[in-house]
């Protein structure tokens, strides 16, 4: 029975199950919840990224869009609770409700992949369209330091990305974010 | 046989004689060459001598439309004037967007020819086919806007004209005097103001009631139907819209392409954060504006409304000139920017050339290589606003100092002397626009390789390596390139230069461009025309403009030795993305001169020339003792 969105009831249970997936998953593969809770753990102690944002204001939602071959069978929203230079969570969450966030970017988990490793930036693939940007050009213009450091913290902590693993993982990583899934409603 | 795009006249006009007439291109040359500059340069090889002095009667203004002009489709709204330059003597050339050459095209004319020089100030009235020189001795001494609105006043009635004025810099044949539109747009590079100033020509006035004709419309609406969708997703385009050219500025310092206190700074956060887009659009910014048909409308309106520098609303600086008045003299005030940007638009001069000259002044006084003796008691210091208005203002009237200056940052640094020339940023004599080829080495080979001097327009060079465009139907060009290398950056010139050349004779403008695919350009082309252009087709039209306008170079004199880099940029620097990184000039230039056939003194091959269909250009460089 999935736990409501919005009840303290889902905080208190994402909590809970995010903290056991830490323990089991030492080296979280992106994108699932345990993954996030490290990604914003890094990214609100990173004084370079709290320098770069501390005029910035809103969530952003990163979309990873569904690729069936690497486990990830629905798009997942992640979303960035960022606020004057902390960062407050990052969460999966439902879709409608990652989908109203102020800035919501959208793209596939390859290019995603290419802009945590620095292969491009999160700029540079908006302008090529891989990344479909909604939300205030002007102001992620304005903060493209502290873009280009949230994407340099992905590369702070051990992860995977799920073309990095066997089928057997994929396999039981599909598995896993399928129970997620449910459990929360996303 | 062309059924669309063009006129099929072009109007001639002798200042000397006062003798108007008109003449035509056959199809076959308008397919080889399409329009704008490509059929300028066409036109410049078949009438002017090479050898001609830019400032003398002989030297000829070619204002030049394409098939696209007339038109609705997007970045349509531009036209081309091209001469041979005073600023650098070698060919030179000016885009410009607004409406005058959709306007022209109405008009009944695909372009305008202009010889010779009136003995006294002269208008250019076009009205449809009805063409008069027209006296302007009550306009000679105003301004390019006071000019625009008293011949708009005078001619008044009916449809409003467009108007191209030059100012007192013109007037007073400052090498880099622009000629301006409207108030909003300027032909800005290279000089053509001064041409126009030496033909005693302040104005050129267009009425058009006609329309442009389309070969294919069904095709056509398709086209362009696909393309105005394809705009409206882009990021490119949404960009462009939401703060202008001048997006750029905080993007480009995080990647090493913003110059700043004369190329010799690799970082300046604070001006990139004063200076740019969004503080741009946030404190001064009234409207956008668009040029004919284009919905990416990148243009400023802005105001100043309190401060020093408040003034009315009117047409804001670009990217360019936010650097070259901003972060290239050390000024972080934009409302200062905005207020000099009108200064250079009254006076009629090019922001670029104008603010790089004064950045080079500026670094010559501090390293003591120029006084207070020189300059007349002005101190150029870097971010002294005062000083650098009031050079503005003596370049244009010729006045002391200005007057070395008005000269160009080449000339400039020859008449100064001693190791002044190590401070001037320049290729070929023009002076280098504000992105830095230590951020981007492709850039670096574009400017010394670009036909008019350094220039980031040319070719798309600028969007493909950057990443904000990528042709994957052109074959060599790859998705993504690095910035900070020289390797394969050769050929990706070489084909980004042909299409920027298809597209300056088009006449497309090349945000557009980035915004869209490059069978787009083929089809607005083809359905335009009637011609059936294939994009193998018009990529050979791009290679054969480009060898054109280099062979004219040749025989203005270029060699070799002019395809270099200044010495500045040859420095690291040590700060930013783009420290300690400098283009590999040599090796690029070498293996690009392999990929154009240029011989080991610059020349085009004879072979190359006659196998693109220039032999006529290859009969004059190879029978001339080249």
């Amino acid at each position: 029975m999935p736990v409501k969105y919005g009840t303290k009831e889902w905080e208190e249970e994402y909590q809970k199950v995010v903290k056991e997936r830490r323990k089991s998953h030492p080296k979280p593969i992106v994108p699932t919840p345990e993954w996030g809770q490290v990604f914003g753990e890094i990214v609100d102690g990173d004084a370079e990224y709290r320098e770069a944002a501390k005029t910035w204001e809103g969530a952003v939602t990163l979309v990873l869009q569904a690729k069936p071959e690497v486990g990830l069978d629905e798009d997942v929203s992640v979303v960035l609770d960022l606020w004057h230079g902390d960062c407050r969570s990052v969460k999966i969450l439902p879709k409608e409700e990652a989908a109203k966030a102020p800035y919501v970017m959208t793209g596939s988990i390859d290019t995603w992949k290419a802009v945590a490793k620095g292969k491009t930036d999160a700029i540079k693939a908006t302008m090529l369209g891989k990344i479909k940007l909604k939300g205030n050009m002007a102001n992620v213009v304005r903060h493209v330091k502290a873009s280009k450091r949230l994407a340099d913290c992905t590369g702070l902590f051990e992860s995977v990305w799920p073309d990095e693993l066997s089928k057997d993982e994929i396999k039981k990583f599909r598995a896993d974010l399928k129970q997620f899934r449910e459990q929360f409603g996303v | 046989m062309s059924k669309g795009g063009y006129a099929g006249k072009i109007l001639e006009v002798n200042l000397t004689s006062g003798k108007i007439s008109k003449t035509s291109v056959d199809d076959e040359t308008l397919r080889k060459f399409i329009g704008g500059s490509g059929l300028a340069a066409k036109l410049f090889l078949d009438r002017v001598s090479p050898q001609v002095a830019p400032l003398s009667p002989q030297n000829t203004l070619f204002i030049m439309t394409g098939p696209l002009q007339g038109t609705n489709l997007p970045g349509s709204g531009r036209f081309n004037i091209s001469a041979k330059s005073p600023l650098t003597n070698i060919w030179g050339e000016g885009n410009c967007g607004g409406t005058f050459g959709p306007e022209l095209k109405f008009a009944g004319w695909d372009g305008i020819i202009i010889e010779g020089a009136s003995d006294k100030p002269v208008y250019l009235f076009i009205d449809d086919d009805k063409v008069e020189i027209r006296d302007a001795s009550d306009l000679w001494g105003k301004d390019s806007y006071e000019t625009i609105d008293m011949v708009t006043d005078k001619i008044g009635g009916g449809r409003k004209v467009k108007v191209l004025a030059i100012g007192q810099a013109g007037e007073n044949l400052v090498k880099y005097a622009a000629i301006i539109h409207d108030k909003a747009d300027a032909i800005g590079r290279c000089g053509l103001g001064a041409v126009m100033g030496s033909k005693k020509l302040k104005a050129i006035v267009v009425r058009g009631r006609g329309k442009a004709s389309i070969a294919m419309p069904e095709d056509y609406n398709k086209a362009r139907r696909e393309a105005l969708d394809v705009i409206k997703d882009s990021a490119v385009a949404q960009s462009l819209h939401s703060m202008g050219t001048d997006a750029s500025l905080p993007l480009g310092m995080m990647t090493g392409d913003v110059p700043s206190k004369n190329w010799s700074l690799g970082e300046n956060l604070e001006g990139s954060e004063a200076l740019g887009g969004p503080t741009y659009s946030e404190k001064y910014l009234t409207k956008t504006h668009a040029c004919y048909a284009c919905p990416i409308a990148c243009k400023r309106v802005c105001q100043v409304k309190e401060g020093p520098y408040k003034g009315e609303e009117q047409a804001g600086p670009e990217y360019e000139t936010c650097c070259a008045f901003g972060t290239l003299v050390m000024n972080n005030d934009l409302a200062a920017v905005i207020k000099i940007n009108e200064m250079c638009n009254r006076y009629g001069l090019d922001t670029i050339s104008c603010g790089s000259t004064i950045a080079f002044a500026i670094d010559c006084f501090e390293h003591g290589v120029i006084t207070e003796d020189d300059t007349q008691g002005i101190k150029l210091t870097w971010g002294n606003m005062e000083s650098v208005f009031r050079m503005v203002e003596k370049v244009a009237r010729r006045e002391g100092f200005g007057d070395v200056l008005a000269e160009g940052s080449r000339a400039a640094a020859k008449k100064i002397g001693r190791n002044a020339a190590d401070f001037a940023v320049e290729v070929k004599g023009l002076e280098a626009p504000m992105h830095d080829p230590r951020g981007y080495h492709g850039m670096g080979l574009a400017y010394a390789m670009s036909n008019r001097g350094a220039c980031h327009l040319q070719h798309m060079d600028l969007f493909v390596e950057q990443g904000q465009v990528a042709y994957p139907e052109i074959v060599g060009l790859k998705d993504d390139y690095e910035g900070q290398t020289s390797e394969g950056k050769a050929e990706m010139t070489m084909i980004c230069e042909n299409l920027g050349m298809v597209c300056s004779s088009a006449v497309l403008c090349v945000f557009a461009m980035a915004c869209l695919k490059a069978n787009d350009l083929v089809e607005f082309l083809r359905t335009t025309t009637g011609f059936g252009y294939s994009l193998d087709e018009l990529m050979e039209c791009g290679e054969r403009v480009w060898l054109l306008k280099r062979g004219l170079n040749n025989l203005m004199g270029i060699t070799a030795a002019d395809d270099r880099l200044p010495k500045k940029i040859l420095v690291p620097v040590n700060e930013g993305a783009a420290a300690g990184s400098v283009p590999d000039i040599e090796s690029m230039r070498k293996e690009y001169y392999g990929l154009r056939k240029l011989n080991a003194n610059g020349y085009p091959s004879r072979e190359k020339l006659e196998s693109i269909g220039l032999a006529d250009l290859a009969k004059k460089i190879y029978t001339s003792g080249k």
